[in-house]
């Protein structure tokens, strides 16, 4: 199993240069970045600053979208990063949620998530790429030939199936096993419909996580339903309550949840702000099920059962506070478990 | 005066924080960077890196433009550095040259500029931004209300007139002191014109130099008027050749230029390129007069005429060879004769 961490990007700049220290030291794997750009401040340039001070974990933004930047600037970017970083850098994308819908846009099709993919790996690779946004041919002869490892998030069963075809991983955003596994399932069985070889293929499970008491615990990250339960709210409204496509627990999650989803009036602007005016429809056995919450063994057990479920990354959005106490607590108490 | 230089993003990028702290200790006070994603490695990474690395250096791209960033991902990049850097980052904004060119995209009209321009300073402030099409205003609520110093580039007088409207400053791409004086002037009447108090209005020139005998100068320098006349050319075309709103040294470069410009075959890919095949017709003294060349002592003549022409900030165009030893002579014989006022 690797560990992750993922910045929401509103810490003050030296405190996360010190938590990304804290981190590679305690043997994480990955620093991811939220990119929202408008609700928190841009992603990359506190990637650059951050990788000054590490050697060996890699990075990424989780997640980014195909509309947000033209895709040669976005190639760009990673190019440089990696470039700069030797080689750690990875891109984790979605339909876009947050930094569309905040300024009244909508989230990209598959399609074009499918063609952004395709664009930026090419261009990232240095090889010439023709797209609709640029009329001559993009070709960057700088990049030293990166393969971009691209790992791509989903919840419902298209996206699913995209990201089995085309994404180096998956990312779920939350870490309940069974909906893990089910996720994961159609992941690889799109992949391997689709010819390929999904042995080494990756999953990325985030989530907050508390270790402590179970009632500050889920005080602490109740938020984080309130923001999963605008995508499931979407999947299960597309793919409807009563067919074998959508498992009972999600369905159950969005019919125990009160309040306004993504169309509906929820507020980008409190996305993922501990004690928000989002949070009121979520209960706690939901939160319990989504995060980690607990004593150290809580997490340890919890973890084994996503890496049994086909889980290869456990990444923590550390967005909830006490994050130095909560690294430290996974680098003596939870990690040692699983080297 | 100010001294700058200006970082081409092909450079290493050790070496690139070697030479901003080497250029903070030799009292340099801005590092500006490239904005050209396609050819070089993009740049604001790079100086989110050199940021950690100096404390009083400020930074700012050299220039960026309205074409190549949605505006609310260009404002979060440039509210993003001026938090990681403590208040240390300007722009420069022009209507865009290479980094659109060599895409097959069109520069942005003046009026377009200026819109980006109130735009940045708005988003970067903290205010409600609406832009396009948006169908809601943009909010940043983490910038700290920051003011972003604004430079303005420009060569035309429609867009010497948007800087002296829009800018806190005015970026001049030559370093011939007529020239800076008269576009510095455009500039400055434009801003009085519109009601500002231009008392405080900056100047910056910019070039190539070498310190060093004239001839080794010329040839690592000539590559700059090459790139400088796709801009002049544009100019003449607009206003034409024989008018009053353009000096005759500028119509005067043009026509003893020859070669193919920007809409003529001028390779964006060999842009600011020492050698380049851009640069065969461009004559030695128009070398000598958009760059600084030769010995200290004629680098602090010049810059004292540039001074007196109206400039308030000279920027060095790094990417001729010998990079460190032009910081060092610059440090050790140059920007000394500036500071003992």
């Amino acid at each position: 199993m690797e560990f992750g961490i993922a910045f929401k990007g509103d810490l003050d700049h030296k405190r996360m240069l010190a938590i990304s220290r804290q981190v590679e030291a305690g043997g994480f794997d990955y620093i991811w970045f939220f990119d929202s750009h408008i609700i928190w401040s841009d992603a990359y340039t506190q990637i650059a600053a951050s990788m000054q001070h590490t050697d060996r974990v890699r990075y990424g933004p989780l997640v980014t979208n195909p509309k947000v930047r033209d895709w040669s600037v976005a190639a760009s970017i990673f190019a440089t990063l990696n470039r700069m970083s030797g080689g750690r850098m990875d891109m984790a994308i979605g339909r876009g949620d947050s930094s569309m819908r905040v300024m009244g846009k909508k989230p990209a099709t598959l399609a074009t998530l499918t063609q952004s993919v395709e664009a930026i790996r090419t261009m990232v690779s240095g090889e010439s790429y023709s797209y609709d946004g640029s009329p001559n041919p993009v070709f960057m002869d700088w990049t030293e030939g990166h393969n971009l490892p691209v790992w791509i998030a989903a919840y419902g069963p298209k996206a699913l199936k995209v990201a089995g075809e085309i994404g180096d991983g998956l990312i779920i955003q939350l870490a309940d096993p069974g909906l893990c596994q089910w996720f994961i399932e159609q992941a690889k069985a799109g992949g391997e419909a689709a010819g390929r070889d999904m042995s080494n293929f990756r999953v990325l499970s985030c989530a907050p996580v508390w270790i402590g008491d179970v009632e500050t615990g889920v005080k602490q990250t109740s938020w984080f339903p309130a923001v999963v339960g605008n995508h499931v709210a979407d999947i299960v409204e597309k793919y409807g309550r009563d067919t074998d496509l959508v498992p009972d627990s999600l369905t159950r999650f969005i019919e125990t949840r009160q309040g306004a989803g993504a169309d509906e009036g929820y507020d980008y602007r409190k996305h993922a702000v501990k004690d928000s005016d989002n949070l009121y429809y979520v209960n706690n056995a939901v939160t319990e099920s989504f995060c980690i919450v607990g004593p150290p063994e809580v997490h340890v057990e919890k973890l084994k059962q996503l890496e049994a479920a086909g889980v290869t990354q456990f990444t923590i959005y550390l967005t909830q506070g006490d994050e130095e106490r909560l690294v430290a607590e996974y680098v003596d108490k939870v990690i040692p478990h699983f080297r | 005066m100010e001294f700058a230089f200006t970082i081409r993003g092909d450079m290493d990028k050790n070496r690139v924080v070697a030479i901003c702290r080497q250029a903070e200790a030799a009292d340099f006070d801005y590092a500006w960077f490239f904005d050209t994603h396609v050819l070089w490695r993009d740049l604001y990474p790079q100086m989110a890196v050199a940021m950690e690395h100096t404390s009083k250096l400020r930074f700012g791209p050299c220039v960026t433009n309205p074409q190549v960033r949605e505006w609310s991902v260009a404002g979060s990049l440039f509210g993003a550095l001026a938090v990681q850097s403590d208040g240390r980052f300007d722009i420069g904004v022009g209507r865009g040259d290479s980094s659109v060119r060599v895409v097959g995209k069109r520069p942005a009209t003046v009026a377009r500029m200026e819109q980006f321009c109130e735009a940045m300073k708005g988003l970067v402030r903290g205010d409600p931004v609406t832009y396009d099409d948006r169908p809601e205003p943009v909010t940043f609520d983490w910038t700290g209300g920051y003011e972003l110093p604004l430079w303005v580039a420009g060569y035309g007088p429609k867009a010497l007139a948007a800087a002296g409207r829009q800018g806190d400053g005015l970026i001049v791409q030559l370093a011939e002191p007529a020239l800076c004086q008269w576009m510095g002037d455009a500039a400055k009447t434009a801003g009085t014109e519109a009601g500002r108090d231009m008392k405080d209005y900056r100047v910056m020139a910019c070039a190539p130099v070498w310190v060093g005998d004239k001839e080794t100068g010329v040839a690592q320098t000539k590559w700059f008027p090459a790139l400088v006349g796709n801009h002049i050319a544009d100019i003449l075309k607009w206003y034409g050749s024989d008018t009053r709103e353009v000096p005759e040294a500028l119509t005067a470069y043009v026509q003893q230029r020859k070669g193919s410009g920007a809409d003529e075959g001028y390779d964006y890919k060999q842009h600011t390129q020492m050698d380049d095949e851009n640069s065969y017709y461009v004559s030695d003294e128009t070398t000598e007069a958009f760059c600084l060349i030769g010995p200290a002592e004629a680098h602090v003549a010049k810059l004292r005429r540039l001074e007196a022409a109206g400039v308030t900030q000279f920027n060095i165009y790094l990417c001729s060879g010998e990079e460190e030893r032009q910081i060092a002579e610059y440090g050790e014989h140059v920007i000394p004769h500036f500071r003992q006022q």
